[in-house]
């Protein structure tokens, strides 16, 4: 692995959680601007990695580094502003704030002035084509516009790395659409992605690379196409005779 | 909107209508500078009308108003308190008469004991607030929601009793009587009203900036506002400081107004933690001034009632705030902005 150029490196991460390995023995890297898919059945535990990751929750051991910065057991806050941001699973805007505030709050992670904070969240609304909506109260917002939003508000945050969560479930397919569309001009930035996702048209189509985790451990990676393939990936997912 | 009118004729009219149309802009831009003036010059007046007040009351009832005026004050002061921690930031607390307390008390060492000039030794009492809350929000702060509130009435009733059996400092249930600080009361007043407007100014500006809108982004989802970049127990805790030191000033100028203090009377859970959590809900949670409404209402009826009531009185002012929670949970000012932007939506042409 050539050392300049990865962005996160994850050796041998763990987290147990009363007796259950919820993250097992995960080894996992990223490179700069690098888009990752990242599945597995539901309870593999890729919600968790991410949690692990933006210091929601703490690792049980093995070493998380970003930009050859050790962050395992760093606080939320403090990873966000080292350049990593994260969506969550089940959308949390601030929902009686405005779409406008919501994004203002994130720029606020590298200015602190107001004017400045405004400018580079209404710069992020337009790229994510949500600004008509920038004086609906987030609470107010359709399903799509608030995964949106919640995607402008960690774009605004001015992240290396971006964490998103199932930002497609729940869509319908021209949202899904509009959604790829989104994520296809985020790339373009030159923002690494770590994208969990359950539509595999989606995540087929965006990623570099797939990691697939099952029962807390990674089980295959590389290019999409052979991932896809792996038979332990297909067991994994239709179930089978393990030793087929 | 007859301006909305004109407006539609002004094709079919031609040059007339254009002079018409220019005067027309020119009315709206003179209002919209008005509406924009409006807001500062109604705060300037009401300014103007308070600092006045003690000329202008009708002498024979001049005492009486301003102990009125006092009493809505420092309500209002203490509802501020609670309104940037509990309002803007998110955390209700259950015992902002502690900080009430322990300034009343720093006040009366500080300007009895050490011969201190009382302004010097309000402000330094209200410090004394701000820093002993420190320690309190890094313990306290790792709770949420219903849980702080509670640590927070513990905390005012530990203080409570170190006050009540702390005797070499504070003479017990004693209490402790000093002479007052200001020579009359409308300067006792003056003092008090500009705490107030300072209070009132330095909690714009706070809630205007970074710092206000990182208190709403975490009142509103602290995790969602930790993954943003917001380092929580920081920004509760500056809130928390500037929240403390109000109520310190608040418990200060009471001491130095009454110049009587006894632990259950400063540290009481009724009289304040309860007081500025009601004026607060009266006015509006997490809006400027509704402390300030809340005060004057509070305290205004709350006269009335006595005086038309007698013993009644309790009976009636829960009364009222019953029927201010059933019909306008958001406060006063909450119910008015909202009753503001529905209008406005009406009017938004679709």
């Amino acid at each position: 692995m050539a050392q300049d150029g990865v962005l996160l490196r994850i050796t041998g991460l763990e987290k147990r959680v009363g007796g259950l390995r919820a993250v097992h023995n995960v080894d996992l890297g990223v490179h700069r601007g690098e888009v990752v898919g990242l599945i597995g059945p539901n309870g593999a535990g890729k919600t968790t990695l991410f949690s692990l990751i933006s210091g929601a929750e703490k690792p049980s051991a093995g070493s998380i580094e970003f930009e050859g910065r050790a962050i395992a057991g760093l606080r939320p806050s403090r990873i966000a502003q080292l350049g990593i941001a994260r969506t969550f699973q089940v959308v949390r805007p601030l929902p009686r704030l405005t779409v406008l505030e919501n994004v203002m709050i994130g720029a606020y992670c590298r200015v602190a002035r107001k004017a400045s904070a405004r400018e580079i969240a209404l710069s992020w609304l337009e790229f994510t084509d949500l600004v008509h909506r920038r004086d609906s109260l987030a609470r107010n917002l359709t399903i799509a516009d608030r995964k949106r939003l919640e995607i402008t508000r960690a774009l605004a945050t001015q992240p290396h790395l971006l964490l998103l969560d199932e930002v497609m479930a729940g869509l319908t397919a021209t949202e899904t659409e509009t959604a790829v569309e989104l994520l296809q001009r985020i790339r373009a930035r030159g923002i690494a992605m770590v994208i969990i996702e359950h539509v595999m048209r989606v995540i087929m189509a965006i990623s570099d690379r797939l990691i697939v985790l099952n029962y807390g451990e990674r089980i295959a990676a590389g290019d999409p196409q052979t991932v896809a393939s792996d038979p332990a990936v297909i067991r994994a997912y239709l179930g089978g005779n393990p030793g087929a | 909107m007859p301006q909305e009118r004109n407006n539609a004729a002004e094709p079919e009219r031609g040059a007339s209508a254009q002079a018409l149309f220019g005067a027309v802009t020119r009315m709206r831009e003179f209002a919209a500078l008005g509406g924009l003036l409006a807001p500062w010059l109604v705060l300037a007046l009401l300014i103007l009308a308070a600092a006045t007040l003690p000329f202008w009351s009708a002498a024979q009832y001049r005492d009486y108003i301003l102990d009125l005026a006092i009493l809505v004050l420092l309500s209002a002061l203490g509802g501020m308190s609670f309104n940037l921690l509990g309002g803007y930031a998110g955390q209700i607390s259950f015992g902002q008469a502690a900080f009430f307390g322990i300034s009343a008390y720093a006040f009366a060492l500080l300007f009895q004991q050490l011969a201190l000039n009382p302004l010097a030794a309000m402000f330094l009492a209200g410090v004394v607030s701000a820093v002993v809350c420190v320690p309190v929000g890094l313990i306290l702060f790792r709770l949420r929601g219903a849980y702080f509130a509670l640590s927070m009435l513990a905390f005012a009733e530990i203080t409570r009793l170190v006050a009540q059996e702390w005797t070499s400092l504070t003479n017990g249930a004693a209490g402790l009587l000093f002479s007052s600080a200001f020579s009359d009361k409308a300067t006792s007043y003056w003092v008090l009203l500009i705490i107030v407007i300072g209070s009132v100014a330095v909690t714009s500006l706070l809630v205007q900036s970074k710092p206000g809108a990182y208190f709403l982004a975490i009142r509103e989802d602290q995790d969602a506002a930790e993954a943003l970049g917001i380092d929580s127990t920081r920004y509760k805790l500056m809130a928390f400081t500037v929240s403390a030191f109000m109520m310190g000033l608040a418990g200060a100028f009471y001491a130095s107004y009454f110049a009587y203090l006894e632990p259950n009377v400063v540290f009481s859970s009724v009289n304040f933690s309860l007081n500025v959590i009601i004026v607060t809900l009266i006015g509006g949670m997490g809006r400027l001034l509704g402390p300030v409404i809340g005060a004057a209402i509070l305290v205004l009826t709350t006269e009335l009632f006595v005086h038309a009531f007698g013993q009644g009185n309790v009976l009636m002012s829960g009364l009222l705030l019953i029927l201010f929670m059933l019909f306008m949970p958001e406060g006063l000012l909450g119910k008015l902005q909202k009753e503001i932007d529905r209008r406005r939506s009406l009017r938004r042409p679709v």
